[in-house]
């Protein structure tokens, strides 16, 4: 039985905005929405919260129908993007507040808020008001408030949006190994695919209010179902190529390459015209010989580890990984060999993927 | 810079002075016999000092009983409009209901009529409740204000809508996130409009000075004016009168001050 499960579930403004969503997570699952902004990711996390109707279609949390249940009722907690701090209530006052107005035994409701306090090391700060705290400490706050509900079903809409990067990454680590101790269902919304691959079990990623595919990290890293999926997931970008192939060679603008026979197969049914894919980190420098592209070096992003080079020929753009000491100069005329082993293939009219690997 | 301070603190002066003057003049009036308030040239100090003209109104006038009056319908007009205003704005801001455009336009309408101008319906329709000299006439017509509802209903649409999503979370109703988020928030706005709705419901005088006829009814502007003679004015006794209408101003301001400037230099919640 699925912990949280969509079925067809739709939503109208003036327009559709998300669109016959099915989507379900296991108990426990760790589920990453994401996708550019105005796809519709908010407005399923807050449909799935209550705080926005569904059109059409339903939302079950466990075996319950929650469709048409108040918020208060659907076992869910939400940590809200501004975090959504009561400002004249201290942060004790705060995390507790939920649990007084459901009338829980004090003594039980003092207990729970320490042990939050303890486990996000807000012990410090229990008599401040929010004003008074830093963005990192208001966002424990916000996932304090949450935790001491003891909800079936945790939501997140963007919550680290507002913090550095570092802070973003110490907080990721943090809610990773958060859901690890409590072992309960995640939804959390980003526009950030680096947050959704770290922290996600699953991700689904959603454009123009339709899921487009939902999977493991790497599954997607490494299989997207399609163009918008493949350039969604992984940095830098994925770069596409019209392609053709002949015979057994594939030709492109920049370079052509045969096809080994063992590959030959998979091959067999594609059409003539095609959108090749391939990942920086899927070419490096070569030097000249059959099969690599000679292209002008544009400009060298360094990022420490590795550097990414952005080359230009013949009106095509390519973005490369390569080794920080092996990086050109700007200007420079240089040789890229692309491993075929790892292209994906795209139909160029539907954008699907042409092999299911 | 310490030029311009100079220049700024001889302005403030003056200004201190223009608003302080009269106020001492009064105080110190209060405290004259009457003919040493009428001496040439006029005096800070009064000499002879004497207390009589407070003694006078309170034993000889109803001075204690038109002062509770005062309070009792300042009090009930600024309770009541602090907290309706309040309701009436968040509903305007935050509540879908049928007709609430039309409705907040209909209230800031009212806004743009001159009080002369329904000075004589108001008062017929008083009279036909029978109301006239009655604390009731002076009391619920006066309860809400078009301003208030405005002033609360600007502040609330300024107030993030995740609040009372998180409100709704923690499981409260429409109540209670009213009362124990959103109206804390208010608490300049509160503060603001405590202070005029007392000051104007205390000062009021056209309205009570119309309505009221039994002088055991009256507030203390209209008793006050009681004793402002055809053919001469006891200026030391109505000072001392003024005295007792400026001092429950004062501790008000003086009590939600703190409050007042906050509402004053801030708008909205940070
Ligand atoms: N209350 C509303 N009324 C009308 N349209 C809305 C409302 N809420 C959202 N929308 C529209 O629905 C679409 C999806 O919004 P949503 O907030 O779900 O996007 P999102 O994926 O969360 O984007 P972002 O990353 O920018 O937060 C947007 O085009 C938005 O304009
Ligand atoms: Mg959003």
């Amino acid at each position: 039985m699925a912990a949280v499960q969509f079925k067809a579930v739709t939503k109208t403004f003036d327009t559709t905005v998300v669109d016959k969503m099915d989507l379900q997570a296991r108990e426990g699952e760790f589920v990453v929405l994401v996708g550019p902004s105005g796809c519709g990711k908010s407005t399923s996390l807050r449909m799935l919260a209550g705080l926005e109707t569904v059109t059409d279609g339903s939302i079950h949390i466990g075996d319950r129908d929650v469709t048409a249940l108040h918020p208060k009722d659907r076992g869910v907690a939400m940590v809200f993007q501004d975090y959504a701090l009561y400002p004249h209530l201290t942060v004790e006052e705060n995390i507790s507040l939920g649990l007084k107005v459901r009338k829980l035994d004090p003594a039980e409701i003092t207990e729970r808020v320490a042990s939050a306090a303890k486990v996000l090391e807000l012990e410090k700060f229990l008599s401040k008001k929010p004003g008074q705290l830093s963005g990192g400490q208001r966002q424990r706050v916000a996932m304090g408030r949450a935790i001491v509900k003891r909800p079936e079903v945790y939501l997140f809409d963007e919550p680290l949006s507002n913090l550095d990067a570092k802070l973003r990454a110490q907080l990721r680590i943090e809610i990773t190994r958060l859901h690890r101790r409590m072992k309960k269902t995640v939804f959390y919304v980003t526009h950030d695919q680096v947050e959704a691959m770290t922290l996600a079990d699953t991700i689904a990623v959603m454009n123009e209010g339709k899921i487009q595919q939902v999977g493991p990290p790497m599954e997607l890293y490494r299989h997207p179902k399609n163009r918008f999926v493949a350039s969604f997931i992984g940095t830098p970008q994925m770069n596409f190529l019209d392609a053709e192939l002949d015979g057994l060679t594939l030709k492109t603008k920049i370079f052509s390459l045969r096809i080994p026979d063992g590959l030959a197969t998979e091959f067999t049914d594609f059409p003539k015209h095609f959108t090749l894919g391939c990942r920086p980190h899927d070419i490096s420098r070569a030097a000249a010989g059959a099969g690599t592209a000679a292209m002008s070096a544009d400009m060298v992003e360094q990022r420490g580890a590795e550097s990414f080079l952005h080359c230009v020929q013949d009106g095509v753009s390519i973005v490369a990984r390569c080794e920080p000491e092996d990086a050109p100069s700007p200007g420079e005329n240089i040789h890229l060999r692309f491993n075929l082993a790892r292209f994906h293939y795209f139909d160029s009219e539907t954008n699907e993927r042409l092999v299911a690997r | 810079m310490t030029r311009g301070r100079g220049l700024l603190y001889l302005l403030l002066g003056i200004y201190a002075a223009l608003t302080l003057g009269p106020f001492l003049w009064s105080l110190s009036a209060s405290f004259k016999t009457v003919e040493a308030v009428s001496a040439w040239p006029p005096t800070l100090i009064p000499r002879p000092f004497t207390l009589e003209n407070y003694t006078y109104l309170l034993e000889k006038l109803p001075f204690l009983r038109w002062m509770f009056n005062s309070l009792v319908i300042a009090g009930i007009v600024t309770v009541a409009n602090v907290f309706l205003n309040a309701m009436a704005g968040y509903a305007l801001a935050r509540l879908r209901f049928p007709g609430r455009k039309v409705l907040f336009w209909i209230i800031i309408g009212t806004m743009m009529i001159p009080g002369q101008v329904v000075i004589i319906p108001v008062f017929i329709l008083l009279s036909k409740l029978g109301w006239i000299d009655s604390y009731a006439a002076l009391t619920i017509p006066f309860l809400t204000s078009a301003f208030g509802v405005f002033m609360y209903r600007q502040f609330f649409l300024g107030v993030p809508k995740s609040l009372e999503e998180a409100a709704m979370l923690d499981g409260m109703g429409p109540f209670q996130t009213f009362f124990r988020i959103i109206l804390p928030l208010a608490k300049p706005v509160m503060a603001a409009q405590a202070i005029f709705m007392f000051l104007g419901s205390w000062n009021g005088f056209m309205w009570p000075a119309m309505l009221l006829s039994t002088p055991a009814m009256y507030t203390l502007p209209v008793g006050l004016s009681s004793f402002q003679g055809q053919y001469y004015t006891l200026w030391n006794l109505v000072m001392a009168g003024t005295m007792f209408v400026t001092a429950p101003v004062v501790v008000v301001f003086i009590i939600f001050q703190r409050y007042f400037i906050q509402g004053v230099s801030t708008t909205g919640i940070k």
